[in-house]
C-alpha cells in the first residue's frame, strides 16, 4: 500500500512527539545529566524532524500525488482478500492454539490458504497433512517444543 | 596452532558434517524458489538452531546462506525471476543467455563466480579479523560508542538512495531497542503495562516478522505474473573453463568489492551486486554487449555477493556490529550460544573462531557439487507450487516465532514486525537499517551513558582517544556529506556561471 510522503511524515512527527512527550516521565539518575530519557528523547526529535522534512519536501514537489495510492491488489477481491486471510489466519491460530491443540490449528491455517490460492482439495489435503505432520514431529518431537497440546496431541 | 586442529575437530564430527549438508540443502531450497531469501531462511533456521550446538548453528547458517544466495542465480536465469534480491543486479544477462539456448553457460559460470567469491572472501575475513581484533581488544566504550553509532550511520546512508528514508528506518530500529527495561538505569520503557515487553522486543520474532511474514505479504497481495515453461538443461561443464579463464580478472575483482561492501554495516549481498555490475560495465571494454547475455558483469556481480556474504563476519566477530541482515540475525544467534561477539572470542574461544572460517571453506568448496546437481535438476525446483509454499512458510513463522520463548505473545511481535516491514518495502524505506538499529541501539545508548558517566558529562571525552576521534570524525563526516557535497555542487555552479559571464 503507497502512501503518500505527506501522511508517512505526518505519522512520524505524530510518534515522534508522543516519544518525546512519554520520555520525560523517565526518572533521571540523580546527580547525572543523560539518564533514561536522553535516547528516547533524541530519537523522538529526530524522528519529529525527519518526518517534518519528508512531508515538506512531498508538499514542496510542484507535481500532486493523490494521499494514498489505492494499489491494483487492493481494487482486485484476491489481493486485499490475501492481507485479510493472512491476518484472519495468524489471528485465528493465536486465539484457538491453547483449545484445539497445534495439530488441528496448523492443519486447518495449511488447508485453507492452500485453497485461497487455487490449490485442488486433494492435493491440497495431503500437503496440509504431512505438513503438519513433519513440523510437529520436528519441532515438538525432535527438539522437545512444547507446542501446545490438543485433542490430537493427546491421541499420538 | 592448537585451536586450528581443535576447530578441525569441531567441524569434522560427523554430525556436524550431516548439519552442513542438510543445510546446503535447505539452502539451494530456499534460494532457488522465488519468493524466499537467504535472509528469511536465516530467520527461520534460528529457531532450529536454538536447539544445537554452537558449532554445528553457526555452521548450519553459513552454509544455508552462501548456498541461498548462488541458488538465488537459478530462477534468474531460468524464469527471469531473482530466487533472492541479491542476484537481481544480474538477472537479464542470465536470462538473455537461456533465451539464446544456452542457460547452462549463464548457470555454470554463477556456480564457478560464487565459489570463487565465496572463498575470496572468506581468505580475506581469515587474514583481516584476528588483526582487527588485536587492535579492538583495546577499546573502550568511547570507540564502541562510536562503531555502534558508524554502523547505524554507513546502514542509513548506503541502503538506499534517499538518506532521508534510510535515516528514518534506522530510528524506528532504534525506538523499538529502547522497548523494555533500560540497561543503564533499569527503568521500564514504553512497555504500556505488558509483561512481556519488559525485557525488550524480542529479536528473533521480530527478525522472522520482517523478513519472512512481510515477503509472504508481498508474495500473496500483488498479483503474479505468469511464469516461463523451463526446458531441460545441458551440461554446463563445456566451455566452462574458458569462460572462467576469460573473465577470471572480473572474478576476482568482483570477490573483492563484494568483501568489502559486505563488510560495510547495512550494505549486505544485493547491494554488493550492483556495485560490482555497475563497476564491471563502466570499465568493460564492450559495454553495449551488456544486459544481452554478456558473461562479464555476469562473472563480476556473482562473485560479488557471495564474497559479500562473507565479508559480513569481519565487522561481526571482531566488533560485534553485523554487516548485513544475514550476520545481524546471527549476532543475536551468538550470543544465545554464549559466543559473545568482540574481540575477547578471539583469545578465549579461538577455537569457535577457527571453526567459522573452516565452515566458510566448506561451504564455498561445496558449492560446486551440490550446485552441478542441483543446477541439473533446478527445472523441478523452480516450479514448485506457489499455494503449498506460502501456506508453509506462514506455518513455519509461526512456529518459529513461538519455540523461542514458548508463547504466543511472539507470535503477536512476529505479525506486528511483519506488517511494519511490509509497510516500510511499500513505501520505498529501508528495511536493513531498521535491524541495524534494533541490533546496535542498545550498544549505543550503553556506551554513550557510561562513557558519560565516566567524563561527568564532558563531551569532549569522545575525542580524547586518538582511534575513536578517527571513527568519530569519520561518522560526522557521513551524516554531514549530503550538506557538503551541496555545498560543492553550488560553489562550482556559482564559478561555472561567473565564467559563462566574463566568456
Amino acid at each position: 500500500m503507497k502512501v503518500s510522503d505527506i501522511l508517512t511524515g505526518i505519522l512520524f512527527i505524530v510518534i515522534g512527539t508522543y516519544v518525546v512527550f512519554a520520555a520525560q516521565s523517565f526518572p533521571a539518575i540523580s546527580g547525572q545529566p543523560y539518564g533514561s530519557k536522553f535516547f528516547p528523547t533524541l530519537i523522538g526529535y529526530a524522528m519529529a524532524l525527519g518526518g517534518l522534512f519528508l512531508a515538506v519536501t512531498a508538499i514542496a514537489q510542484k507535481k500532486v500525488r493523490p494521499l494514498i495510492i489505492v494499489p491494483g491488489w487492493l481494487k482486485s477481491a484476491r489481493g486485499a482478500g490475501s492481507l485479510v486471510l493472512i491476518l484472519a489466519t495468524l489471528g485465528f491460530y493465536m486465539v484457538f492454539v491453547d483449545r484445539l491443540g497445534f495439530c488441528v490449528t496448523a492443519f486447518c491455517m495449511i488447508l485453507v490458504i492452500q485453497k485461497w490460492m487455487g490449490a485442488k482439495l486433494l492435493p491440497a489435503l495431503a500437503i496440509a497433512l504431512i505438513a503438519t505432520g513433519v513440523f510437529y514431529s520436528v519441532f515438538s518431537i525432535l527438539l522437545r517444543v512444547p507446542l501446545p497440546t490438543g485433542l490430537v496431541e493427546r491421541l499420538l | 596452532m592448537e585451536s586450528v586442529l581443535a576447530a578441525f575437530a569441531l567441524i569434522f564430527d560427523p554430525t556436524v558434517l550431516l548439519t552442513i549438508f542438510v543445510a546446503s540443502c535447505l539452502g539451494v531450497l530456499i534460494g532457488a524458489i522465488p519468493g524466499l531469501t537467504a535472509v528469511m531462511g536465516t530467520a527461520l533456521l534460528v529457531p532450529i538452531t536454538f536447539y544445537m550446538d554452537p558449532i554445528p548453528a553457526i555452521a548450519a547458517i553459513v552454509s544455508m546462506t552462501a548456498m541461498a544466495i548462488f541458488a538465488g542465480d537459478i530462477p534468474g536465469a531460468l524464469v527471469r525471476i531473482p530466487g533472492t534480491p541479491a542476484s537481481a543486479a544480474y538477472v537479464n544477462e542470465a536470462y538473455s543467455l537461456t533465451v539464446a539456448g544456452h542457460p547452462e553457460k549463464g548457470l555454470g559460470m554463477c556456480m564457478v563466480s560464487a565459489c570463487i567469491g565465496g572463498l575470496m572472501g572468506t581468505i580475506v575475513l581469515v587474514v583481516a579479523a584476528p588483526q582487527l581484533a588485536r587492535i579492538a581488544i583495546k577499546f573502550s566504550s568511547v570507540e564502541y560508542f562510536w562503531l555502534g553509532l558508524l554502523g547505524l550511520t554507513c546502514a542509513a546512508f548506503v541502503s538506499s538512495g534517499s538518506a532521508v528514508r534510510g535515516v528514518l528506518s534506522m530510528l524506528i530500529g532504534l525506538l523499538i531497542s529502547t522497548v523494555g527495561i533500560d540497561v543503564t538505569a533499569g527503568t521500564p520503557r514504553f512497555t504500556f503495562g505488558v509483561m512481556e515487553l519488559m525485557g525488550g522486543v524480542n529479536f528473533i520474532p521480530a527478525m522472522i516478522g520482517m523478513f519472512a511474514l512481510s515477503e509472504i505479504l508481498r508474495n500473496m497481495v500483488n498479483p503474479q505474473k505468469e511464469r516461463p515453461k523451463v526446458e531441460k538443461i545441458r551440461n554446463m561443464m563445456r566451455g566452462l573453463g574458458r569462460d572462467v579463464k576469460k573473465f577470471r580478472f572480473n572474478i576476482f575483482r568482483g570477490g573483492l568489492i563484494g568483501t568489502v561492501v559486505g563488510a560495510l554495516p547495512g550494505a549486505g549481498a544485493d547491494i554488493a551486486a550492483w556495485v560490482a555490475y555497475a563497476f564491471s560495465r563502466r570499465t568493460s571494454k564492450t559495454p553495449e554487449r551488456f544486459g544481452k547475455g554478456h558473461l562479464e558483469g555476469l562473472a563480476e556481480a556473482g562473485a560479488a555477493n557471495n564474497g559479500a556474504l562473507s565479508g559480513a563476519w569481519v565487522p561481526t566477530l571482531v566488533f560485534g556490529i553485523p554487516g548485513d541482515s544475514i550476520t545481524a540475525i546471527v549476532i543475536g544467534v551468538l550470543i544465545l550460544k554464549g559466543m559473545e561477539p568482540g574481540p575477547v572470542i578471539f583469545i578465549k574461544q579461538p577455537e569457535m573462531v577457527y571453526a567459522v572460517f573452516i565452515a566458510f571453506f566448506g561451504a564455498n568448496l561445496l558449492l560446486l557439487p551440490i550446485g552441478y546437481v542441483v543446477i541439473r535438476a533446478s527445472r523441478f525446483i523452480v516450479n514448485v507450487p506457489r499455494s503449498a509454499l506460502m501456506a508453509i512458510v506462514l506455518m513455519a513463522c509461526v512456529i518459529g516465532s513461538f519455540a523461542i520463548n514458548n508463547t504466543i505473545f511472539d507470535v503477536g511481535v512476529m505479525l506486528v514486525m511483519g506488517l511494519i516491514g511490509w509497510f516500510m518495502e511499500e513505501n520505498d524505506f529501508p528495511v536493513a537499517p531498521a535491524i541495524l538499529g534494533i541490533v546496535l541501539g542498545e550498544m549505543v545508548e550503553f556506551n554513550f551513558i557510561t562513557t558519560m558517566l565516566k567524563a561527568k558529562g564532558d563531551f569532549s571525552m569522545f575525542f580524547s582517544r586518538p582511534i575513536a576521534a578517527g571513527i568519530g570524525v569519520i561518522t560526522l563526516m557521513i551524516w554531514f556529506s549530503p550538506l557538503i557535497i551541496r555545498l560543492l555542487r553550488r560553489i562550482r555552479d556559482y564559478r561555472g556561471g561567473r565564467k559563462r559571464l566574463d566568456g
